[in-house]
């Protein structure tokens, strides 16, 4: 903007000084037109004044001039072809009049005109146009000019003769032409013409070129407010990806709770075959109890006895039901674990379950390394794949179900395969299994969530790898996880 | 003194425009005849001039004409105005003439034609009498 003031200033400035400039050019030229014009009209009188001296000269040669002509019609003729001499283009007329002072009419003397048709006859009664200013001369015995027709080409120039220094003896009148001075005006008109249009052609450049810098300015103007517009919108398309991204990590997060939500029935019929040993023991106690009341039996070494037995008993429910609780609390941040322990209480969840089914459970953990993980969406992940195992052994039907979890480590990682004696997963729905919502299983009992869920959590947020394969009895699943940098450095010094 | 230089001034500038010399004749013949409407018995050259006159009519026999304007070959006792000097100069019993001389027109007037023709001239005319 600034930039823009400062060029429509220049410009501007620009634009008077040669308006000014041109304004004193033209002023000065005017001044020397009319100079011109002035000096050559004063040429032109210059030249008649001395004509009408050197004919008032010659006149004075002749003695009284007037009688001379009078008396002589020769010399008339002769002294006609003399004033004839000084006819030019420029000089139409010349001849010479008097006036007496008792006539009314002014009187040719001589006329210089070859024309017989406009000649003066010598004593012609004369009529002059403008007479006041012939009586001027008469009074004034001055020589005097004016403009003799409306074109103003023709001027009129009366030259008194003075007898005796008294009156006015006769007037040489000259019409002389004022063409040159029209010639030079005509020049200098058209030259004026050529500054005028000199000085419109510099105006109009320099209004073009305001206009294309103007132009010039806006669009870069424009240009600006538009890379700036870009900007704003790079700055905001930036804080809305960040906003979707942040959204669909929540929306996972939700995702994930939500799946680790369906999978609470489940885990209820899991807490009740978890508690249904040791509540039998409760009860069993509480009847010998009863029992020893009854008889009396009871003693203090025996009570003791109950006591430790119900605090066990009491103490494995309240743990089982803290390791439920534990399992439904949101990570807060991945932590170093041993993977193997994590199984185990996964495992411990679900064995009585399991062991219900009398389906089998073998474990070969040989993981050492700790892995950084989020425990319970870690282990929510193991309890999906055997639940699905699960589902499938019982599905299938299949005779001396059994499930194998094996951790080991590989190439600095820790593997764990599960596997199941199910058959396996067919060939078409591998690739399907985990899409969100693909499920073989009716809606009681599938979501379609869990595989998703679990490829989404060691993939995405544990860096790691779910991937499933076929072998001979059935489906394993393998989970490969990172193990932590300081471990790997001390298994590359081993 | 200065009415007549003012008349002339403007009868200068007027004439200085073809066909004003009709304008001239009008007032000169007006004032002369003392009418509305004066015939003229004129030649080719008269004609020219006062055609467009309406104040100013032309007539084809003298007997009719108040004034013969130019030279015309025929024995007619109307006063004669011409248009050259020296057929005016040459013929005294002319009564006027108009013509140019050097870009500037010239009138005359004779008294005693004027008199003999019992006409008469407004002061405006009296300076071309001689
Ligand atoms: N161990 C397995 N053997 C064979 N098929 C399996 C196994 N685990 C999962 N599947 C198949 O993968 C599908 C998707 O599993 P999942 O994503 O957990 O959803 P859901 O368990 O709700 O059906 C299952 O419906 C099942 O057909
Ligand atoms: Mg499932």
């Amino acid at each position: 903007m600034k930039e823009f003031k400062r060029s429509v200033f220049i410009m501007i400035l620009l634009l008077f000084t040669i308006i000014f400039s041109s304004a004193f050019y033209f002023s000065v030229f005017s001044k020397t037109q009319t100079d011109l014009k002035k000096e050559t009209f004063k040429y032109l009188l210059n030249e008649v004044i001395d004509i009408s001296k050197n004919i008032e000269n010659y006149n004075k040669g002749m003695g009284d001039f007037k009688t001379v002509l009078k008396n002589n019609p020769l010399i008339r003729t002769n002294y006609n072809n003399f004033l004839n001499t000084f006819i030019t283009a420029n000089l139409k007329n010349i001849f010479i009049v008097y006036k007496d002072k008792n006539s009314k009419f002014f009187k040719v003397l001589a006329d210089g005109s070859k024309n017989p048709l406009d000649r003066f006859e010598f004593d012609e009664k004369f009529e002059p146009r403008f007479k006041n200013k012939w009586y001027e001369v008469l009074r004034n015995k001055k020589p005097i000019y004016f403009r003799n027709s409306i074109e103003g080409i023709w001027y009129t120039f009366l030259y008194p003769v003075i007898k005796d220094s008294k009156v006015v003896d006769y007037i040489i009148v000259i019409d002389f032409s004022t063409k040159p001075v029209l010639f030079i005006e005509k020049n200098l008109k058209s030259l004026r013409k050529l500054f005028m249009s000199y000085v419109a052609i510099i105006i109009w450049i320099i209004i073009v070129l305001a206009g294309f810098i103007f132009y010039d300015l806006r669009r870069e103007n424009e240009m600006k407010k538009l890379l700036k517009k870009v900007q704003e919108f790079n700055l905001s398309l930036q804080k809305k990806v960040n906003e979707e991204v942040q959204k669909s990590r929540e929306k996972d997060k939700q995702l994930i709770l939500q799946s680790r939500l369906a999978l609470m029935g489940e885990l209820l019929s899991m807490i009740a075959h978890q508690w249904r040993q040791p509540l039998n023991v409760i009860a069993g106690v509480v009847n010998n109890m009863q029992l020893d009341l009854e008889f009396d039996e009871i003693d203090k070494k025996k009570l003791k006895e109950y006591n430790e037995k119900l605090k066990n008993t009491i103490k494995y429910l309240s743990q089982t039901i803290d390791d439920f609780r534990k399992f439904y609390r949101e990570d807060k941040q991945k932590e170093l674990c041993d993977v193997n322990e994590l199984i185990e209480e996964v495992v411990n969840m679900i064995k009585p379950s399991i062991n219900n089914k009398k389906i089998g459970l073998k474990l070969k953990l040989n993981c050492k390394k700790p892995v950084k993980v989020l425990k319970n969406e870690f282990k929510q992940v193991i309890l999906n794949i055997i639940k699905n195992a699960e589902d499938i052994l019982i599905e299938r039907e299949i005779k001396n179900p059994y499930i194998i979890i094996k951790t080991f480590e590989c190439d600095n990682k820790c593997v764990i395969e599960i596997n199941d004696n199910g058959g396996g997963v067919a060939l078409q729905i591998k690739d399907e299994i985990f899409k969100p919502y693909f499920t073989t299983k009716d809606e009681k009992n599938g979501t379609g969530l869990g595989l998703y869920m679990s490829k989404n959590i060691i993939e995405k947020r544990l860096n790691g790898v779910l991937s499933v394969y076929n072998n001979e009895n059935g489906a394993v699943f393998r989970i490969e996880l990172e193990v932590e940098d300081e471990y790997k450095r001390d298994q590359g010094n081993n | 003194m200065k009415k007549i230089l003012l008349l002339f001034i403007s009868l200068g500038i007027l004439l200085a425009f073809s066909n004003e010399e009709r304008f001239l004749f009008e007032r000169l013949f007006q004032s002369l005849f003392n009418k509305k409407i004066i015939k003229i018995y004129t030649n080719k050259e008269g004609a020219k001039l006062i055609k467009k006159s309406r104040i100013l009519k032309i007539v084809f026999t003298c007997d009719k004409a108040d004034l013969i304007l130019g030279i015309v070959d025929i024995n007619c006792s109307k006063p004669v105005f011409v248009l050259n000097y020296y057929i005016y100069k040459n013929n005294s019993n002319v009564l006027g003439a108009f013509y140019w001389r050097k870009g500037r027109p010239q009138l005359r007037l004779r008294k005693n034609i004027i008199k003999k023709y019992k006409l008469n001239l407004s002061k405006d005319f009296e300076d071309f009498l001689e």
